[in-house]
């Protein structure tokens, strides 16, 4: 482990200043943070003066933010570093996945080169943690999976990272299954599926064989479903049901999920209702093309909500730039949530529910104690650096620096 | 209250950077033409430089459309100035608002010379009734503006199909109103693809037409169309390969050129 060192004048959020009941403000102070073993171990006021022997670093009065986290990217289906090319019209999910099957193997970099390329870029933008999906299908076996962990490998110090194991072809669709257990004894911690109506034909035997491959591979499970409306709902009812049976509660996510954004409020209060039951996260790449779920709704219900970039320039879209930061204020657009308290704590969704206030305004990050994983932007508040996108001027891993400087 | 004094220092802003861009002014009754009683306001801001009538709502800020729209009508023509009227009014008011406006126009033979900037309503009703407004404003050359809002989009694309000239604003940027915008036009048109989908080489291409008057390198059927010989040397150059990368990858501008001069970046 890197040696302890204070790390001067980093500013946190203290509290929201608040006039008539309306936020109209967020205060904050300097302190400075003690970084041993990397965790904050210590934190002091900036007018206490710092007396013992061990290294010092200025943050230069830059706002403090809980580092980000990526929840859900594809680092295998990039085309980054690799020359412009267009996205080629194709009439369902399945013409473009032979699409892809063809353009990738056929590039000119590599797997692991645009993995890292997309990696840091994250790194730069303040990620400290991705899920990544990997693309398991015959025809490539475990390839991208290997391809994948060893782009990871590169940037080992500088974020973590949890693979999901995702059969693109149809776990059912493609025979992914032996695949799939493979890679889950190869490093992968989550089972993957896609829509198991519309895919794999069989809403049940999909789901059914799922849950049997995260059973037995202590693993979790990350579902992308965009599958809608009705026929999206009965897939997350079923997959609610057979994650409490199986005793996963907690360890299942759906990403996407679409449907839960063409159904009635009433409706939704209801799916939310199940999904906080069965413990099942939902994760959303913020489509502006289409209805997305009623972020504000689940969480209100006790529904862990977190966002992801998803597609970043590949076969699926042109568009996408890997800045996570982007994204959440993109969220907090859509949604108009404008006011400091509402954009301050939009940042939750994209760091695994840390915010340096709470909704009540009281300080609840950094303590002493957590991880040491810290993006210093130019920014006053957590509300300004939503909306305006802040500049990372530096990101810290587990006490290291690991981009930009201090 | 505040008269003419945010036009002085926008006049003065443009002067600044007058041999960097141009810049065209609307005199904006902000608080209603009507209900602010500017009208002898914007008659003198027409004088003063501005050469744009603004306007807004007709129906909820001023309370009384067909007076609202007649009084704009005027001093547009008094002025020989255009108009550019913001109108928010949702639904069948919007519409209606619009299908007088779009009459006001002829009668006036303001034609061409009329914008509506958001034109909400659009995204409230039926494609048929938009398309319905859409020719309407095609024959009146009226255009219409908008920022792209992600919470609800007017149908941009069946604008310009059905021959409106459509162009996009950042509209707010970090404002009273709005704690988000970039004032980066090529990341509007980047979000306007995206929120239509218009993500193969050819629409993606064409849709810098809509942040640059019109004005693509290659028309639909990709024959060069500009830039010709004779043209203003307005350009950007872009670290892209394409137009199509420039949109979607919110392409890197290296350098910006105004009447032939480098007023950004290097060359």
């Amino acid at each position: 482990m890197n040696d302890a060192f204070w790390l001067l004048n980093a500013r946190l959020e203290s509290g929201y200043e608040v006039e008539d009941g309306a936020v109209i403000g967020t205060n904050t102070k300097c302190h400075h943070l003690l970084i041993k073993d990397g965790k904050i171990a210590d934190i002091r006021s900036s007018n206490e003066t710092i007396t013992d022997h061990l290294p010092k670093r200025d943050a230069k009065q830059l706002l403090a933010l809980p580092a980000f986290i990526e929840k859900h990217c594809h680092l295998d289906k990039t085309l980054l570093s690799d020359r412009w090319r267009p996205v080629t019209p194709a009439k369902n999910i399945f013409e473009r996945l032979e699409i892809e099957k063809k353009v990738l193997p056929s590039l000119e970099t590599t797997t692991q080169e645009r993995a890292e390329t997309l990696l840091d870029i994250y790194v730069k933008f303040g990620v400290s943690h991705v899920r990544t999906h990997v693309d398991i299908y015959p025809e490539i076996g475990l390839k991208h999976l290997e391809d994948v962990q060893k782009a990871l490998e590169t940037f080992e110090g500088k974020l973590s990272y949890e693979i999901v194991a995702f059969p693109q072809h149809g776990l059912l669709r493609s025979k992914a299954k032996d695949l799939v257990r493979e890679s889950l004894r190869q490093g992968a911690g989550f089972v993957g599926g896609v829509d198991p109506a519309t895919v794999d034909g069989d809403i049940e035997a999909s789901l059914q064989e799922m849950v049997e491959l995260a059973v037995e591979g202590n693993a979790g499970i990350d579902l992308h479903l965009h599958d809608a409306d009705h026929l999206g709902v009965f897939t997350i009812k079923r997959l609610a049901q057979l994650t409490k049976e199986a005793g996963l509660e907690g360890k299942v996510a759906i990403s996407h999920a679409f449907a839960l954004g063409d159904i009635s409020e009433t409706e939704a209060e209801e799916m939310a209702e199940i999904l906080a039951d069965a413990g099942i996260t939902i994760i959303t790449s913020v489509p502006i093309n289409r209805k997305f779920p009623p972020v504000g709704l689940l969480q209100e219900k006790g529904v862990p909500v977190a966002v992801g970039c998803d597609n970043i320039f590949d076969v699926w879209s042109p568009f996408g730039n890997g800045d996570i930061l982007e994204r959440a204020g993109r969220l907090a657009e859509v949604l108009n949530w404008s006011d400091e308290r509402s954009l301050a704590q939009t940042l939750c969704f994209i760091t695994g529910g840390q915010t340096p206030l709470n909704h009540d305004g009281e300080q609840v990050w950094p303590k002493a104690g957590d991880e040491a994983n810290i993006v210093f932007v130019e920014a006053s508040c957590s509300a300004e650096a939503v909306a305006r996108r802040a500049k990372r001027a530096a990101v810290m891993f587990k006490g290291e620096i690991v981009s930009g400087s201090l | 209250m505040i008269g003419l004094k945010n036009l002085e220092a926008s006049l003065e802003a443009a002067e600044a950077y007058k041999e960097k861009a141009s810049v065209e002014i609307v005199a904006f009754p902000q608080h209603g033409l009507l209900r602010s009683r500017s009208v002898s306001l914007v008659r003198e801001a027409l004088r003063m430089g501005a050469s744009l009538v603004g306007g807004i709502d007709p129906a909820s800020i001023d309370g009384d459309i067909e007076k609202t729209l007649q009084t704009v009508i005027e001093l547009a023509v008094e002025a020989n100035a255009n108009i550019d009227l913001h109108i928010h009014d949702p639904g069948h008011l919007g519409i209606f608002t619009f299908k007088r406006l779009a009459a006001l126009t002829a009668e006036a033979g303001w034609q061409g010379r009329v914008t509506v900037s958001h034109a909400f309503a659009l995204a409230d009703v039926t494609t048929e009734e938009a398309s319905e407004v859409a020719e309407l404003f095609a024959h009146q050359g009226i255009s219409v503006t908008s920022s792209v809002p992600l919470a609800k989009t007017i149908p941009i694309p069946l604008l310009h199909e059905k021959g409106v000239d459509v162009s996009l604003g950042d509209d707010s940027i970090t404002d009273h109103w709005s704690p988000f915008g970039k004032g980066d036009s090529l990341e509007k048109a980047g979000v306007l693809a995206e929120r239509f989908r218009l993500v193969d080489e050819r629409s993606l291409g064409q849709t810098l037409g809509y942040i640059t008057g019109g004005i693509t390198p290659l028309n639909k059927e990709g024959k060069r169309v500009w830039p010709n010989a004779g043209d203003d040397a307005h350009f950007v150059a872009a670290d892209a390969s394409c137009s199509a990368e420039a949109v979607a990858r919110r392409a890197k501008r290296a350098a910006v050129l105004y009447k032939g001069k480098c007023v950004a970046g290097k060359l």
